[in-house]
């Protein structure tokens, strides 16, 4: 955004100066020749109305002093001068030789017009010099008559050299208007970005579950302030809502604790004043049972409020160690039932995720792999690296699910057949601690039979255990 | 372990009522306070054998109730609350709480506790009961934490030596899973009941009789000697 800002800047800038500067620089090049022309032609008449009398009379008296004149004119820094009489020929130079005296210039199409009556001027190359002149030539008119022409020439080299000098001038003050913009364009800029780089920093934040992060509202213009203000404010209820949705969920479960011990104490109080048959004992039976599922329920929501997303730290987790842990603890259990548990577990597996995911998220999975097979079934459970992931799968030889249920698996309260116990949150649990340790859960059905449940974690940093 | 003068500080009158009820069925004296400042006001008043307190009262909280009762008296109090946090479980217990009890919890549990810590403190010492117990063949030490068998040591780990002592306290009880896992483990997840089922078969399996401890459907365990 800041570079963006500054490009658009500079390009704006010199945009406006190259739209102004060039043609301005194109006038003055033009200004500055035409001032040179003139100055040349007005030279030449000079020199032109010195040299009349001489030129009428052509005596060597009276050239002596043009001749000292135009020499003058050229330590002066002049022009080349050359004068020739009505016939063409040279009669006075200031080459210091004055090897060109005698030559005729009548062929040179600037005398041409001179000597006949007009004033030319113009650049031409010289094959002589073998550079490129500037040129005047004038007429020297004595009375009506012509009595001969002057030209004066000027490298144009020199006249480039003085208009380039001119360019380079406003080159100069361009490119210094140019780095004070960039200055300017700076400190604006920075100014303007500041303020919305401090918003994103703190919406990182936020969604990285800190609710009490809050922008700066003094950074940058007002309406960045404005904008901060307005985030901060919209931070601040979405906090408040997610810390009253988490706690809705703790809340409720500790509220319902009360009154079920309540109900607890009164019905044990009842079948001890009671005098009571099988059949009664069994009816309290039942309704003990139902008491202690209400309970796991109730647990069970706490434990999901408790793994919401938000607010919760990834760490680097011993998964094999912990794996192995649980594998083992399940296998007494297992060997109740007559279910052999066969794992596979990778060595220095090292994963990321919310503290006690790992745990979590094996004991449910195994509780329900255990709870749908049969004696004589295995359940394997591998824990396996791949790239920089790594996946827990455990697999069942139950019936596994219907296809169409498979994406159902994970909703709340949902249960998929109702013959095996569970509360319909034990799933739910793990998606969301998954989500928490942004890892991914599936679930497949196994030909000929079974279910494979996996999740796919990310690696972590070894740590070291204290 | 008739006439024992219970103190219930306990905002919630249904609660109440049915522990009332329950205590005396078996002939104890209870006296209820709604508000931290009722049961401050009572305690100062009369000696109390045991007192119960609930953490969730409308004017003082819980625990500075415990706080403050405990710079005057010295009475056993069993902290009642709705929140297992372990948190929540070692504050009640450093501010000077005796026993902290999770709901929900049955009567025979509640009574267990209140007869154990108030024998705690009839022995004179505030430290846990270090006798060994028996059921049986089944001799558990849990100064030593050790457990024999007919004589023979078994090898058990710590939870589940923790286990067993727990359902050793009260011989022939269900004992429910939620609150043995909330006093045995310190903390509680939605995947560690099973937890528990995991470590009760490690037990039954280092005992040698899967009917030492016998599972109540749904509910909990029991232990008693296989008959």
């Amino acid at each position: 955004m800041r570079r963006l800002l500054l490009v658009s800047f500079l390009g704006v800038a010199f945009l406006a100066l190259a739209v102004s500067t060039i043609p301005f620089a194109i006038f003055l090049q033009s200004v500055e020749r035409e001032r040179l022309l003139t100055s040349l032609e007005r030279d030449a008449f000079v020199l032109a109305g010195r040299a009349e009398e001489a030129l009428e009379s052509l005596g060597a008296a009276d050239l002596a002093p043009v001749r000292d004149l135009v020499g003058d004119y050229r330590d002066a820094g002049g022009a080349r001068v050359v004068i020739v009489d009505s016939q063409g020929s040279a009669v006075v130079t200031n080459d210091p030789e004055e090897i060109r005296v005698g030559l005729s210039y009548v062929s040179r199409p600037e005398f041409e017009a001179a000597l006949g009556g007009v004033i030319s001027t113009g650049e031409r190359f010289s094959d002589t010099l073998g550079i490129t002149l500037v040129y005047v030539a004038v007429p020297v008119f004595s009375g009506p008559e012509i009595v001969g022409a002057v030209r004066l020439t000027f490298d144009k080299a020199v006249i480039d050299a003085e208009v380039n000098r001119q360019w380079v001038g406003i080159g100069l003050v361009a490119l210094i208007t140019l780095a004070l913009g960039a200055v300017i364009a700076v400190i604006l800029s920075g100014r303007l970005v500041t303020g919305i780089r401090e918003l994103s920093v703190t919406a990182g934040k936020i969604s990285a579950g800190d609710f009490t992060a809050r922008a700066r509202e003094d950074l940058g213009p007002r309406e960045t302030q404005a904008l901060a203000g307005a985030f901060n404010n919209m931070a601040g209820r979405v906090g408040a809502l997610v810390e009253q949705r988490q706690r809705f969920a703790t809340d409720a479960s500790h509220q319902l604790r009360t009154p079920i011990t309540a109900i607890m104490l009164r019905l044990e109080r009842l079948r001890d004043s009671l005098t009571l048959d099988a059949k009664g004992d069994e009816r309290f039976d039942a309704i003990d049972y139902e008491i202690a599922r209400l309970t796991r329920l109730i647990d069970g929501l706490l434990a999901l409020g408790r793994s919401g997303v938000e607010g919760v730290e990834q760490i680097s987790i011993d998964a094999t160690s912990v794996v192995s842990e649980r594998v083992e603890s399940w296998c007494n259990l297992a060997d109740e039932v007559g279910v052999s548990i066969v794992s596979r577990i990778e060595a220095g597996v090292w994963l990321t995720g919310v503290p006690t995911a790992v745990e979590q998220i094996i004991d449910v999975f195994l509780d329900n792999a255990l709870s749908v097979s049969a004696p004589g079934h295995t359940i394997l459970v591998d824990l396996e690296t791949h790239g920089s992931n790594a996946s827990l799968c455990i697999r069942d030889e139950g019936p596994g699910m219907k296809e169409s249920d498979l994406p159902r698996a994970f909703e709340r309260f949902w249960r998929g057949d109702a013959k095996y116990e569970g509360t319909g949150l034990g799933l739910a649990l793990v998606e969301q601690l998954a989500e928490g340790s942004g890892a991914t859960v599936r679930l497949q059905n196994r030909t000929p039979q079974g279910l494979n449940a996996c999740v796919e974690f990310s690696l972590g940093p070894v740590a070291l255990s204290l | 372990m008739i006439d024992m003068k219970v103190l219930l500080i306990e905002d919630d009158r249904a609660i109440a009522g049915a522990i009332i009820d329950s205590m005396e069925a078996v002939s104890w004296n209870v006296v209820h306070e709604n508000t931290g400042a009722g049961g401050l006001a009572q305690l100062a008043a009369r000696a109390w054998d045991v007192i119960l307190l609930d953490l969730g009262l409308p004017d003082i909280d819980g625990i500075e109730v415990a706080r403050r009762a405990r710079e005057t008296q010295s009475v056993p109090i069993i902290v009642i609350s709705a929140r297992g946090d372990e948190s929540d479980r070692v504050l009640a217990l450093e501010l000077g709480a005796d026993d902290y009890l999770v709901k929900p919890f049955g009567m025979r549990e509640l009574l267990a506790r209140v007869r154990a810590v108030h024998r705690r403190y009839d022995q004179g010492g505030d430290g846990p009961e270090t006798g060994p117990l028996s059921v049986g063949a089944l001799t558990i030490d849990p100064r030593e934490r050790r457990v024999s068998l007919d004589g023979v040591e078994v090898a058990l780990t710590a939870k589940e030596f923790d286990v067993l002592h727990y359902l050793a306290s009260e011989v022939g009880a269900v004992h429910r899973r939620e609150t043995i896992l909330a006093d045995v483990w310190d903390m509680n997840w939605y995947g560690s009941t099973k937890t528990l089922d995991a470590h009760i078969a490690a037990i039954r399996k280092k005992l040698g009789d899967a009917r030492w401890i016998e599972s109540v459907r749904g509910v909990g365990f029991r232990l008693g000697e296989p008959q």
